[in-house]
């Protein structure tokens, strides 16, 4: 559609920018250092949400249908899919606040794996590096501080 | 600066200081430190009188981070309080509250050397003989701070009798979210659970509200002062040892579960026997994972001030994105002791 640098390619360019040319000029100021370090997290954090968030979007979409008893077809554009699953999510924030997924049982674990699959795609945008250590955890309780929290040393 | 030139500063601040000291005062050099995002402190070096003094000045800024947050004016007084019942922390000296000298309320302290970011504290192979000692100390100093007598802080908010601070702690949160128009499943989910698990609170105590590495000024021996009291009211002395357990303020160490320094196992048995008193350790469960629920709410908060134009700022804007990080933690947490 357009030429290339492609969008990723623009994000990667000025990220590169702040980080060659801008973060070594600016080092001795250390509020603007650590501000230009934080926005070239906030450029990579872009850069992964163009790489995942349809995929995200999609499977959230699948597992909120289900929750919701509700078959709707993802729109196809864009911008239209991704303000319904908005909508629908709030839909849901407020059928929790009303009790509705209150009773133990299926539909209260469903929404527990939902809510726990929705963190862990945004956390594959925002920090793949907690999630990293989340997995290690997981392969490695002694590595989980929680599970030893009742144990002396 | 807001709207203060640096020399405009220092002339202000060095009139004012001959005035409350009423003696002759220069200052040598004025020197920012690394604070929060929503107060303001200098370190100043001055000569008063001739005699070389270390003060710090702390101010807010022009939009402050918290409505729940105390004004300088009272956050002095927590802090003499303080101070005068054994606590480690600096000791205040002059309060001013008149916006004609440095544009906003601030107050002068003494100066206390020590490291306060947290990542240094916990990763620094020249604090190791600190990190060695800390978790001893922070239970004692806790357990001090929950013995302060806050009956003439008549300011410091606190539960009405009949609901616990749990209670109190889950309708704040929700209010927080209205009041940001966040309509989230995690979070909905997180405070129907916290709120149904609310534990009752066998003692109401003054409590500092952000005790943790980051909020402690740390030198080669270990504890040298606390820091940063404007959350201070009165609430269930567990929910510090729950928050200061929060992953966030492990600082890279997420094994060590007391603050990126010990097994939490240690500092409770260290607070119990400092404060005599017996901690339930579901009661502490519950704060860690309530702990991540304000924090992952309050990051929503403050990518607020950026979206709403009142501050705009990238490291605001960022916090916005760190908020699911303390979700899956609390979720996290919640699944391992029970949906």
């Amino acid at each position: 559609m357009y030429d290339r640098p492609a969008l990723t390619e623009l994000i990667d360019a000025v990220r590169m920018h702040l980080e060659t040319r801008v973060i070594p000029a600016v080092r001795d100021d250390r509020k603007l250092y650590f501000q230009t370090l934080v926005a070239t997290n906030v450029l990579r954090i872009a850069g992964r949400e163009l790489e995942y968030g349809g995929a995200h979007l999609r499977a959230q979409w699948g597992r909120i249908n289900a929750l919701l008893e509700d078959e709707s077809s993802l729109p196809s554009g864009d911008q239209a899919a991704r303000e319904l699953l908005v909508a629908r999510s709030e839909r849901l924030a407020a059928a929790i606040r009303a009790g509705v997924f209150d009773a133990a049982g299926q539909q209260r674990e469903m929404l527990y794996e939902h809510l726990q699959a929705s963190a862990i795609e945004a956390l594959i945008v925002a920090n793949p590096r907690l999630l990293q250590t989340l997995v290690q955890e997981g392969q490695n309780p002694d590595l989980d501080a929680w599970e030893g929290r009742n144990r002396a040393e | 600066m807001s709207n203060l030139s640096i020399e405009d500063f220092e002339v202000k601040l060095t009139e004012y200081l001959c005035q409350v000291t009423d003696s002759a005062v220069k200052i040598d050099a004025l020197i920012p430190l690394a604070g929060g995002a929503s107060r303001d402190s200098w370190r100043i070096d001055a000569r008063i009188d001739g005699q070389p003094t270390r003060y710090v000045m702390r101010r807010d800024l022009p939009t402050s981070m918290s409505d729940s947050a105390l004004s300088r004016a009272q956050e002095f007084r927590v802090m003499a309080a303080a101070y005068d019942h054994g606590v480690r922390v600096a000791k205040v000296r002059y309060l001013c509250e008149d916006p004609a000298v440095l544009g906003l309320p601030f107050f002068i302290m003494d100066f206390v050397e020590g490291i306060s970011i947290g990542r240094k504290v916990i990763q620094d192979a020249g604090l190791a003989g600190a990190r060695a000692v800390l978790p001893e100390q922070m239970a004692e100093q806790l357990a001090r701070i929950h013995t302060l007598n806050a009956d003439p802080l008549d300011f410091l908010p606190r539960s009405p009798v009949d609901q616990s601070p749990a209670r109190i702690f889950v309708r704040r949160a929700y209010d927080m979210l209205d009041a940001l128009g966040v309509k989230s499943p995690a979070f909905e989910f997180l405070l129907r659970w916290a709120d149904q698990h609310a534990p009752d609170a066998p003692a109401i105590t003054f409590v500092h509200g952000d005790f943790r590495v980051g909020n402690l000024l740390v030198d080669s021996g270990g504890l040298a002062a606390v820091i940063d009291w404007e959350f201070a009211h009165i609430g269930d002395p567990r929910e510090e040892l729950g928050y200061l357990c929060m992953r966030d303020w492990r600082f890279g160490a997420d094994h060590l579960h007391a603050g990126g320094l010990a097994p939490r196992e240690r500092l409770l048995r260290a607070y119990e026997t400092a404060s005599g008193r017996t901690i339930d350790r579901a009661a502490v469960d519950w704060w860690e994972i309530a702990g991540n629920i304000f924090w992952g709410i309050t990051c929503l908060a403050q990518a607020d001030r950026h979206l709403s134009g009142r501050d705009p700022s990238v490291e605001l804007a960022s916090l916005g994105r760190r908020s699911v990080e303390m979700q899956m933690e609390a979720l996290r947490l919640i699944g391992k002791v029970g949906i």
